[in-house]
């Protein structure tokens, strides 16, 4: 496995063309800006490191028996689900935002199964290659970008109907080698803090589309890639010189990619999927199950945070001890281990695939996900509630430290007389990051939309649940169809 | 005494569990020679951060000739206060030494 420096170290060698504010980044991860998003990353590596948390980052690689980063793995039991989920708790809690790793790793259990089914009916040989690209990933220990949304044009038609067909991502050409592709990409978290790519088609695919049926590998400096950073809220403190407080989360931090496959060649080994529409619906949507079960435990990590930080500002700011501040905190636990038990619980029921990894129930996958795209926000607007109004008023940093001003500042931001005002500061501004500010493009947006948006559940949930048997049910209680269950005298 | 330390992954631990093992650790050094080992252990101590404690155990079975379970404020499964962990691990590991100091000298009795 790699070490968290021998990471960023692959960071620093793998060039890639990447714009942001208009200019061409040449050092990305020295940038302050991009920096935070991949120390998050570096901490998927960093706790696999460490005996107090490997026995959670790691698993017995069941194509190799070797030792793996949980990140590269295939499920190979329900145990191995919970696993999963418990380690995006952690990373939640120790990053404070999107780690940006999950997404390949539902990538690689979504393909490796279907790949499976779709060899079994077609003929075809994408499983085996597929094996064979995870050995790499295993063997090398790559954090790898699962990649789904494409640009999607107009929202009412379909990929083959669009005016433009680079609306999503297509096979503009065939050749003895392999395919070339074009389209785009968004809303990429770990994109550009990744060695690989692996690109799945966005949604269910009729006759006629079989060049949106695509699924493939490529590193992430393959010629033709073009990245566009993404801006979020408050993204220019980052920026700033001075203490750093002003961003409230002063070593980590998410970030979004526009992701450009501008006739991108992959070579045939490298293609897992190609015009087999048949199966786009089923890749789709084990890998949306996968997505929103990781949901159960990321976004339930960093509300540790926020809970943590909402505890600790009542605390300051001398409000701890009023009932109805102990009770906000109480209702955020409930919320926040709600979602948790979600995670946990469409993971026990998790089951065999015939290739052998194991699937989430996908009905309780989607119920944790349709939890996640609403409590987060109560979550953050009790966490307001109880941190006041100055965390959105309060002057910044350069003014506390200034040389005519600063001590007036300090003393009207002063809460208990024992607690330093820089505390309070501090507290509020990462209060700040995780509701409002950059933090919250992953923990409010990225939970109502990320792994798809409310909609997309509710449309699985219907799918999913039998209520004819419900309606049954409820007939034979009250006697309106026959209950042969009662054959008592 | 070779003694093995394994940790769960810390998912939502209620106890501090580096600290709760180097104290541990410290304590039985006072009184004991311990040698901390990552296989061929005598004894295992698992510290899980909660009562879950969904540590895997068959790899440690494998390396160690006993195990001793942590998780959270139980201990072997039996709840005791946070503050009486440390207390309540280190004489149950000492325990567990005397039992197999016993053993091996009957057993060596009996041979002769």
């Amino acid at each position: 496995m790699k070490t968290a420096q021998q990471y960023m170290d692959d960071m620093r060698n793998i060039k890639i063309e990447l714009y942001m504010f208009g200019e061409k980044v040449e050092n990305r991860v020295d940038n302050p800006v991009i920096r935070p998003s991949v120390n998050a990353m570096a901490m998927t590596y960093k706790l696999a490191e460490d005996p107090e948390t490997a026995d959670i980052m790691t698993a017995t690689s069941s194509l190799t028996g070797k030792k793996i980063n949980r990140f590269t793995h295939l499920h190979q039991s329900p145990e191995d689900l919970v696993k999963k989920v418990k380690m995006q708790r952690l990373l939640g809690q120790r990053t404070g935002c999107c780690f940006q790793r999950c997404v390949g790793m539902d990538a690689f259990n979504a393909v490796f199964s279907t790949t499976f089914e779709m060899d079994q009916k077609h003929g075809t040989e994408y499983h085996k290659r597929f094996v064979k690209f995870m050995e790499y990933v295993q063997e090398n220990d790559l954090a790898v970008d699962g990649c789904m949304t494409d640009a999607r044009g107009d929202r009412s038609k379909s990929p083959g109907q669009q005016a433009d067909p680079d609306s999503y991502l297509h096979i503009v050409e065939k050749r003895e080698d392999g395919i070339v592709v074009r389209g785009c990409k968004l809303h990429q978290t770990g994109m550009i803090n990744s060695h690989e790519i692996l690109v799945m088609p966005n949604n269910s695919l009729k006759e006629g589309e079989e060049d949106w049926a695509v699924c493939f590998a490529v590193p992430l400096d393959a010629p033709g890639m073009i990245y566009v950073y993404g801006r979020q809220s408050c993204d220019t403190r980052k920026l700033e010189n001075g203490s750093g407080i002003d961003v409230g989360n002063i070593h980590f931090g998410g970030q979004e990619v526009m992701t450009i496959f501008n006739d991108v060649f992959v070579p045939w080994e490298r293609v897992f999927m190609c015009g087999e529409i048949d199966f786009s619906t089923m890749l789709v949507e084990r890998f949306a199950g996968y997505h929103r079960q990781s949901y159960g435990g990321c976004k339930v990590g960093v509300g540790d945070c926020l809970i943590g930080a909402t505890k600790a500002i009542a605390d300051y700011q001398g409000a701890a001890k009023a009932s109805h501040v102990k009770d906000k905190i109480v209702e955020m636990c409930h919320l926040n281990e709600t979602l948790y038990a979600c995670g946990i619980a469409c993971s026990a029921e998790g089951r065999k695939t015939a290739a052998g990894n194991y699937l989430i129930d996908l009905l309780l996958a989607n119920i944790c996900k349709q939890n996640v795209t609403r409590f987060p926000y109560e979550i953050a607007r009790l966490a307001q509630d109880i941190a006041g109004g100055y965390f959105v008023t309060m002057p910044s940093d350069k003014d506390f430290d200034h040389p005519e001003i600063g001590s007036l500042v300090k003393k009207y931001s002063a809460s208990r007389a024992d607690v330093p005002v820089e505390h309070r500061q501090r507290m509020l501004r990462l209060i700040e990051n995780l509701t409002l500010g950059a933090a919250a493009v992953g923990y409010l947006t990225e939970s109502m939309h990320g792994a798809g948006s409310p909609q997309a559940q509710r449309i699985m949930i219907t799918r999913l649940v039998d209520l004819e048997h419900r309606k049954e049910l409820a007939e034979k209680l009250c006697g309106v169809k026959e209950n042969s269950d009662v054959d008592w005298k | 005494m070779r003694l093995m330390i394994k940790y769960c992954g810390g998912c939502n631990p209620i106890i501090k569990r580096k600290e709760l093992a180097e104290t541990v650790l410290t304590e039985l050094r006072k009184k004991n020679d311990v040698e901390l080992v990552s296989e061929s252990a005598d004894i295992a101590l698992v510290v899980g951060g909660c009562p879950v404690c969904c540590v895997d155990l068959q790899p440690i079975r494998d390396q160690a000739e006993e195990l001793f379970i942590v998780g959270g404020n139980l201990v072997n499964f039996i709840q005791v206060d946070k503050e009486q962990l440390p207390d309540q691990i280190i004489s149950g590991i000492e325990e567990k030494l005397r039992r197999k100091e016993v053993n091996r000298i009957e057993k060596l009795a009996r041979v002769l």
